[in-house]
């Protein structure tokens, strides 16, 4: 039985969105998780006053967190793993691929500054041994290693491996860590606005196959 | 009948106390609303409507919820009517979670089939001849089996019959609420024939309605069904393959559902228990065993063997089954297979890639005395259904989760553009602020040290926070908390001075508004009144005959004056806004006035206006129409991302996606 894709105009899609009935305090509560999570405290505070909304959790938790994830931002990844001890050893003992995510971006970081023979040194004694008890490292701590092959601040393609010294690479570490601290302290370890767009992704995926409508982009 | 307020008795009491009294009007409030309407106008409404009744001496029935007896009488009423129970029944979720708690000890939650349906030509002819009594039959949620509680297929039928009694557009103008003659003939028109499935299966209703009992008519001959349809039995003589004999269920399985389950006791063996259970198409030809056909799906007794061709020869499955044993089918939507279970125990995947075609529910037999009974859920399952259900609605929330956002070049930055557009929307000016500082913090950092891609530079110029983008956001800002704070005054005075063009036009969010002014003038008036002061006497009403109404019976020296205020708001009110057809308008204009009705306002019925969430929601209204009369979007992309999310769920479950049957929005995302 085949039959074709049935179309649904923008004029009719725009009444069914009009019909969608929003609680504004969801997508308030939203915003607050975000922010909670994230670690945005002093936006988390402001945004509670001007909201209404009371925050689930004690803001002044997010403060340790906030300062552990700022250490990782700017790079300083010995001082961010002290802080994570001192809140909890537990932390890092308990999860080999966080512990060794940082130590990459510890290394890389090392690569960064042209450290070149401490970053050779680091790495023979930190990560080289790691990589072989846990096989599913060494391909990571290898392209990590091939850096040292380019030169660091000259961007461009001919650096295969140049994704490492992005920023973006420095937030995906702040937030493993972000998340393995949440989870020490149990709470949510992901805020739910991802969620929400993948639930968005996921469900034009569906309905894609079985028809034509007004998709929306997330930019 | 529902304490609906309803269309006689408020007319006679405001009769009785009229003829008791010596002026007409009971009250000062009454009295108001006399003078902002007219006369005339007022007496119509006075016989017209409910606004003039007494505060109801308890919340009217109809706002508890889901109590099926109730939704019955409301389905003579007003489709209008209808829809605002729906809307009720929305809003109460926690309603319905009791609801479906306390009956979740059940497998058939709730009512039990106190009569055959469907295939019984008595019950059909009943609920052909009485509206009222077939359509929340077949949509009472009570009907549904505990399993699918937590799926989406319930949203499903309350959506699809929200469909189905949406009014005409003409009607919905035209017509004031609440007389049966009206209800009972616009609910003829809709009436659907039960016992024609030809016809019934055209109706969303029926679409989506479950499979319940088996089809007397759609049997072979050597079958008998029970009376309650659940039971069956082998009569004829039996020679060959060609006595086989099957019968199908009274409808086919909403793919809505997700999973379907329905289980078969084996009473009697008969002679040879050549039993069979499970699916088939319309079409396919009675006098053969499940599964022997193209479109049909069937696991057999006798060998314990899987059929699923033409050909004769099954497969090997599970064991073979007899007297006393309980087989249960389940089909699954969701990656479309079938399962069996034998006394409570999973079999494994009997078949996989089943047809999209729509599938009944079946039974065949092939000789003397064989006897089964159907369990559609009415009975407890020996299988743990729910559990199975709950797992699948586990496996599918976890596969999204794991969804990589492979369309986003950085989710972070997505991220924190999403949240700082909406604080944008809302005029949350310091949020904004705040995390602007701490976006400027990131991006210097990504920046100055970092190979910055093109990415991260657009974003971070996103996150400035430009001066007139703030003086925007805290005017915005002022109008909302005046708003929020009653000074409605103060809103009015802002919006003139910023956005004149909004404050000037003939929005319906403008008459919101100011709609929210009346609110206040009365509450300023109930204040006036109930403060304990002198005698004084108010002009508009003499009669202190009437003590129930506070602002007659305990005046203040204010009172005159506050309720002239009152009187000439709503006279400017109903000038400007009377004959406005809008339906909105003429909605808020009844709820407004009808404050007056009451002696304690604030307790009544329509109290909510008064409630300072009342007041946030126009607030928020409000600040979407500033946005849009200034070119912007109404909605935050946050609130267009989940309105989409929304539209394009419930599209999938009505184009019978099966795994959307297990996702939902608000309790999977939402709600923390």
């Amino acid at each position: 039985m085949t039959t074709t894709k049935r179309v649904i105009e923008k004029e009719e899609w725009d009444r069914k969105l009009a019909e969608v009935k929003v609680n504004k305090e969801d997508l308030n509560r939203l915003v607050m998780d975000y922010l909670v999570i994230e670690g945005y405290k002093d936006a988390a505070e402001k945004f509670s006053i001007e909201s209404g909304l009371k925050p689930n959790v004690d803001l002044e938790s997010i403060q340790e967190r906030m300062h552990i994830r700022s250490a990782v931002h700017a790079g300083d990844i010995e001082a961010a793993m002290e802080r994570v001890n001192d809140l909890n050893p537990d932390i890092l003992d308990t999860n080999p691929q966080l512990y060794f995510h940082l130590q990459q971006q510890r290394l890389i970081e090392l690569i960064r500054a042209n450290r070149v023979n401490e970053a050779l040194e680091f790495a023979s004694e930190e990560l080289a041994s790691r990589g072989e008890e846990q096989p599913e490292f060494l391909s990571e701590f290898e392209r990590t290693m091939a850096l040292l092959a380019f030169d660091a601040n000259a961007s461009g393609l001919a650096n295969p491996v140049s994704d490492l010294l992005q920023y973006a690479k420095r937030q995906q570490t702040a937030q493993e860590l972000n998340a393995a601290i949440l989870e020490s302290q149990s709470q949510e370890r992901d805020p739910k606005l991802p969620s929400l767009l993948k639930m968005l992704v996921w469900s034009q995926q569906q309905l894609d196959e079985r028809m034509t409508f007004p998709q929306l982009e997330i930019l | 009948m529902p304490r609906l307020p309803s269309p006689n008795t408020p007319a006679q009491q405001g009769r009785s106390n009229s003829s008791s009294d010596s002026t007409p009007g009971s009250s000062s409030f009454t009295e108001a609303l006399r003078r902002i309407i007219g006369n005339s106008n007022f007496d119509a409404l006075q016989t017209q409507t409910f606004i003039l009744s007494p505060e109801p001496e308890s919340e009217p029935s109809w706002s508890r919820g889901l109590e099926s007896s109730h939704l019955r009488d409301l389905f003579v009423l007003e489709p209008s009517h209808i829809r605002d129970i729906r809307r009720l029944q929305r809003e109460e979720q926690s309603n319905i979670d009791m609801f479906s708690a306390g009956l979740s000890n059940w497998p058939w939650a709730g009512r039990g089939g106190d009569e055959s349906e469907g295939e019984d030509d008595n019950a059909a002819e009943e609920a052909a001849v009485s509206y009222s009594l077939s359509i929340p039959m077949c949509h009472s949620p009570a009907r549904i089996p505990a399993y699918l509680m937590r799926t989406n297929y319930l949203r499903h039928l309350h959506r699809s019959h929200r469909d189905s009694t949406r009014p005409l557009p003409t009607m919905r103008n035209s017509q004031t609420p609440s007389t049966l003659d009206r209800g009972s003939k616009s609910s003829k028109n809709k009436k659907i024939k039960v016992d024609d499935e030809n016809v019934s299966t055209r109706t969303c209703e029926a679409d989506c309605e479950l499979p319940t009992a088996l089809n007397r008519r759609d049997r072979a001959v050597h079958l008998e069904i029970s009376a309650d349809g659940l039971g069956v039995v082998f009569v004829g003589q039996h020679k060959s393959d060609r006595d086989a004999a099957t019968v199908r269920a009274n409808r086919p399985i909403p793919p809505q559902t997700g999973i379907f389950y329905f289980e078969m006791e084996v009473v009697s063996k008969g002679v040879e228990g050549f039993i069979g259970l499970g699916v088939c198409a319309k079409d396919v030809e009675l006098a053969r065993l499940p599964g022997w056909e193209p479109d049909s799906y069937g696991y057999h007794g006798d060998d314990g063997q899987k059929f699923s061709s033409r050909s004769e020869k099954g497969k090997e499955y599970g064991p073979k089954y007899t007297k006393g044993d309980v087989i249960g089918c389940g089909v699954n939507f969701v990656d479309r297979s079938i399962f069996y279970t034998k006394n409570g125990k999973h079999l494994g995947t009997a078949f996989e890639n089943i047809i999209k075609r729509p599938l009944y529910p079946c039974i065949g037999m092939r000789s003397t005395g064989e006897e089964a009974k159907i369990n559609f859920g009415q009975r407890k399952f020996k299988f743990d259904i729910s559990r199975y259900v709950d797992e699948e609605m586990l496996r599918i929330q976890e596969s999204i989760k794991q969804l990589p956002l492979t369309t986003l070049e950085n989710p972070t930055v997505s991220m924190n553009r999403l949240v700082f557009s909406y604080l944008v929307h809302l005029g949350f000016v310091d949020t904004a602020k705040a995390f602007v500082k701490r976006m400027d913090q990131d991006s210097q950092l990504a920046g100055c040290k970092i190979l910055a891609t093109e990415q991260d530079g657009a974003a971070s110029s996103e996150h400035t926070l430009l001066p007139e983008t703030e003086l925007d956001m805290e005017r915005r800002k002022s109008i909302r908390l005046a708003i929020q704070d009653g000074e409605i005054d103060r809103a009015l005075a802002m919006l003139n001075e910023h956005y004149p063009d909004l404050s000037t036009s003939n929005s319906l969010i403008r008459f919101r508004v100011l709609s929210l002014k009346f609110v206040q003038l009365v509450s300023i008036a109930c204040m006036a009144g109930s403060s304990p002061q002198s005698d004084d006497d108010i002009d508009m009403n003499d009669d202190t005959a009437v003590n129930t109404w506070q602002l007659s019976s305990k005046p203040t020296k204010k009172g005159p004056a506050v309720y002239a205020d009152v009187v000439a708001f709503g006279q400017n009110l109903q000038a400007e806004y009377g004959e406005d057809a809008r339906p909105e308008v003429q909605q808020g204009l009844l709820e407004i006035f009808s404050l007056l009705a009451y002696n304690d306002p604030k307790k009544s019925i329509m109290g909510h206006l008064f409630d300072s969430s009342h007041r946030m929601k126009v607030a928020e209204d409000l600040n979407s129409a500033i946005l849009e009369s200034d070119g912007r979007p109404y909605r935050s992309s946050l609130e267009q991302i989940y309105t989409q999310s929304e539209v394009v769920l419930d599209e999938c479950i009505k184009e019978g996606v099966g795994k959307a049957a297990f996702v939902n929005l608000e309790r999977d995302i939402l709600s923390m």
